[in-house]
């Protein structure tokens, strides 16, 4: 076969790579243009995604109890003082995004800032927490799946059926399955049905406090605790073991709202959109978080007993057992909300390990499979699999060693979180130490001053919490031999990370020989920001 | 005179560019193989990243590699184009080269069927303003085509096509066979009074033949359109023409019922022109998807 290209290549073309094809270079002129993604996002439709991805009904009826019962009654300081960590990293997180926009974000980053070693243990964290995530969101979703179901028959007996493990697997697998199909064909819920189910969210949230709150100030709830500014005083937190635990978990609760600062500035006012809409979102939902723990620690207080926020047997899934008490008949709408907010986060919360997978894939630090992309629905195919299988075997694995899983799974992922971030923090701060020191005050704050306390705050509470795991009575009082079942998790899941990484090591030594070009830069073809 | 090929590495993107192959050395055409990326969804809760940077670097590898299943004597150029669909892709980027025809595979699904419609086809068929022609499953075939068939009805509506299929006959030498398929009782009277109608329009032409032992009718009969389609002998060299559906806008192509229900059982290629396309309006008068062969005659 001749090796000669036959055919000039047409003006405007990419550079001439492949001209051993038979057929001369592939002309790529016409998909080299601007503009990836049709259509413009709105500083509303930014900030509905922002929502969306937090998730707030599912974080809060899988957190709130375990805050609760971490905090008391400084659950309030814990909502206030718990977003700003998350917003020192945020802000970091956005200045790599800006410099290195890599589908692999934490993967990518950390390997240029600290090598592959780091990179690859980075990496992992974020793929453990965000398949971690999928696993406790569609494992919400069932919870709240058959408790709606039982309130729409006014069959009790039918919310119990969550309880059966075949059944509740079963289920557990159809979500699953549909979360990884909208992922693997690249849709997304259409910007109105997001809307919508947002609106609603917020709405029912809004209503379920306004409700709580009342019947607290008219002594016709379980508690009424008179609100009290004490509450939102972080000093009155008992000891640091607290606070770090507490944090970590609120940390989870605000997890997902920097996607709005590193969405795509193809916005009306280019800057101002995307740094208004992160505002927006932040404000929305901190505003909302501080509503709802302040009513419902007046509605519910902190005991033991009957509807307390301290019971245990609420901690899991406190929505379920406040919602029939505050609402009424109207509880049912609360379970709506939380089954529709955990779905729709389940498809937009899968495209992150995909696409970290991928980028590992692709820059050969993993199988070139991870890397392969479906031609029909140019996402990415094999990972977002694999994604999904795994969440769907740590989830039925979870349900037999521990009938708390929802629970324990947010404690350990909430962990997993802030080991990733933190990682993530520390590489902004050493990735652009050249510059960020001598560069004026506004690099020195935002790539090195804030990221840099981010991340110790992340570790320092990473570290502390991962030790206070190890006692049985941690978290849902699983335990494995007298340790706790958090521990042994987030143990095994790091161990578990250091082997797969030995493993890739000998079988793709090129990558961690440093070997793998990650010329970031030279790729990007993004609007100009 | 240049045909587009809907590209994609699967099964059913092989099919389009081995008949993109075979049509355009039988009738001399040169091919244009084209894969559409999609718009990427902004709303999708992703940082903003290289991905499309990635997923486009793939793609010019698929590109790559189907090169080698177009033989080096024939010229070919490959593209990568950016589009909302793929179906728009095609369509814009046949319009942009004054394209001949659009050709696409099936279906990844529809497994027993000769033809299914995927979701870019089926896009095609109802839209577009250049003949689409679509690849049967599994077409491995690298015989030259020699026949054009042309599914007509013995009734006036099909007068343009009739021409058109005269016009062609006359330009390119080819031997051309109108097909009338009949649904309905199993009468022989039927069929023969079908084929009288055909006949009737070739007299009624306003084409003239001029190799009137290139021309020949065959009328199918069955109790359906399958039935009827399975009653006829196809030439694994011959593809098959049809009109569009009278609900088309003028000059555009819709796919018409009858159509549909013949290509599930339709074993060669099927070409679906727009409306109008005839000799002296649109069709081949201007550009012929039967390719840039000499018009004989005239």
């Amino acid at each position: 076969m001749s090796q000669t290209p036959q055919n000039p290549v047409p003006a405007g073309s990419a550079p001439v790579t492949a001209s051993t094809n038979p057929h001369g270079a592939v002309d790529t002129g016409a998909a080299n243009k601007k503009g990836l993604s049709s259509g413009k996002v709105t500083l509303f439709s930014s900030m509905i995604i922002g929502i969306s991805v937090v998730a707030p009904a599912y974080s809060l009826s899988g957190a709130l109890g375990p805050v609760a019962a971490e905090a008391g009654l400084y659950m309030p300081a814990m909502f206030l003082i718990g977003f700003i960590p998350m917003l020192l990293v945020a802000i970091g997180y956005r200045e790599l995004n800006a410099a290195m926009p890599d589908a692999g974000t934490t993967f990518t980053w950390t390997t240029k800032a600290f090598g592959p070693y780091a990179g690859w243990m980075g990496g992992w964290a974020l793929l453990v927490a965000t398949i971690l995530v999928l696993s406790n969101l569609a494992g919400i979703a069932v919870d709240f799946f058959y408790l709606a179901l039982s309130q729409v028959l006014s069959n009790p007996g039918v919310a119990d059926l969550a309880g059966n493990n075949l059944i509740n697997i079963a289920t557990f697998i159809a979500f699953m399955a549909f979360g990884c199909y909208i992922t693997y064909r690249g849709l997304d819920a259409t910007q109105k049905i997001q809307t919508v189910f947002i609106i609603f969210q917020l709405a029912v949230l809004a209503v379920f406090s306004a409700v709580a709150f009342y019947k607290a100030s008219t002594g016709t709830g379980f508690a009424n605790l008179s609100f009290s500014l004490e509450w939102f005083n972080p000093f009155g937190i008992d000891s640091f073991s607290t606070l770090a635990a507490g944090m970590s978990l609120v940390f989870f609760l605000y997890w997902g709202w920097d996607a709005v600062l590193t969405m795509n500035e193809e916005t009306e006012g280019k800057h101002t959109t995307s740094g208004h809409a992160a505002v927006g979102t932040i404000l929305t939902i901190v505003v909302l978080y501080l509503f709802l723990s302040v009513s419902t620690l007046a509605f519910a207080g902190t005991g033991e007993t009957g509807l307390g926020l301290g019971n245990p047997d609420n901690q899991e899934n406190i929505f379920a057992a406040l919602s029939g008490p505050v609402l009424g008949a109207f509880g049912i709408l609360m379970s709506f909300a939380v089954l529709v907010a955990a779905l729709a986060s389940l498809q937009s919360t899968a495209v992150s390990p995909a696409r970290t997978l991928l980028a590992m894939g692709y820059y050969k630090a993993l199988s070139p499979k991870f890397a392969s992309l479906s031609p029909k629905y140019q996402a990415p195919s094999y990972a977002t699999i694999v994604s999904c299988l795994i969440a769907t075997v740590f989830y039925v694995v979870m349900r037999f060693i521990s009938t708390s899983v929802l629970w324990d799974t947010i404690s350990a992922l909430s962990l997993m979180v802030c080991l990733y971030y933190g990682i993530t923090a520390f590489a902004c701060v050493w990735y652009f130490r050249k510059t960020s020191l001598s560069s004026g005050v506004k690099a020195l704050f935002n790539k090195f001053i804030f990221p840099l306390l981010g991340g110790l705050i992340l570790v320092v509470f990473f570290a502390q919490t991962f030790f206070d795991s190890m006692d049985p009575a941690y978290g849902s009082g699983s335990e494995i031999g007298g340790v706790g079942l958090v521990f042994i998790l987030s143990l095994v899941l790091l161990v578990l990370g250091v082997i797969a990484m030995i493993y890739q090591r000998i079988k793709r030594p090129d990558f961690f020989a440093g070997k793998v070009p990650m010329d970031v830069e030279h790729m990007i073809d993004l609007p100009e920001v | 005179m240049r045909y587009v090929v809907g590209y994609s590495p699967t099964d059913r993107g092989r099919d389009a560019l081995n008949l993109g192959v075979v049509l355009a050395r039988s009738l001399g055409a040169q091919l244009d193989v084209v894969y559409v990326l999609k718009n990427e969804n902004p709303h999708l809760a992703a940082p903003r990243s290289n991905f499309g940077s990635i997923l486009r670097e793939q793609a010019v590898g698929w590109l790559e590699d189907a090169q080698y299943l177009v033989p080096t004597d024939l010229t070919a150029r490959f593209h990568l184009r950016q589009a909302e669909s793929t179906a728009a892709g095609l369509m814009e980027f046949a319009e942009a080269t004054d394209a001949g025809a659009i050709v696409v595979g099936g279906a990844r699904t529809g497994g027993w069927l000769f033809h299914s419609i995927g979701a870019a086809g089926n896009a095609l068929l109802h839209r577009s303003r250049t003949p689409v022609i679509l690849a049967p499953r599994n077409f491995a075939s690298d015989a030259d085509i020699e026949q054009i068939d042309c599914a007509v009805s013995p009734e006036i509506d099909s007068i343009s096509l009739v021409e058109e299929a005269i016009a062609t006959a006359n330009r390119t030498g080819l031997k051309v066979r109108l097909v009338s398929l009949i649904e309905g009782a199993d009468s022989a009277a039927a069929a023969s009074e079908a084929e009288a109608g055909v006949r009737e329009l070739i007299k009624q032409s306003s084409v003239t033949l001029e190799k009137p032992e290139l021309l020949s009718v065959t009328v199918g009969h069955g109790a359906t359109v399958p039935d009827a389609v399975q009653s006829v002998h196809w030439s694994p060299q011959s593809v098959l023409m049809a009109g569009s559906s009278k609900l088309s806008q003028r000059g555009e192509l819709f796919l018409s019922s009858n159509t549909a229900k013949i290509l599930t059982h339709l074993p060669i290629p099927l070409v679906v022109v727009p409306r109008d396309y005839s000799p002296g309006r649109r069709g081949s008068s201007q550009q012929p998807w039967t390719g840039s062969i000499p018009v004989v005659g005239k």
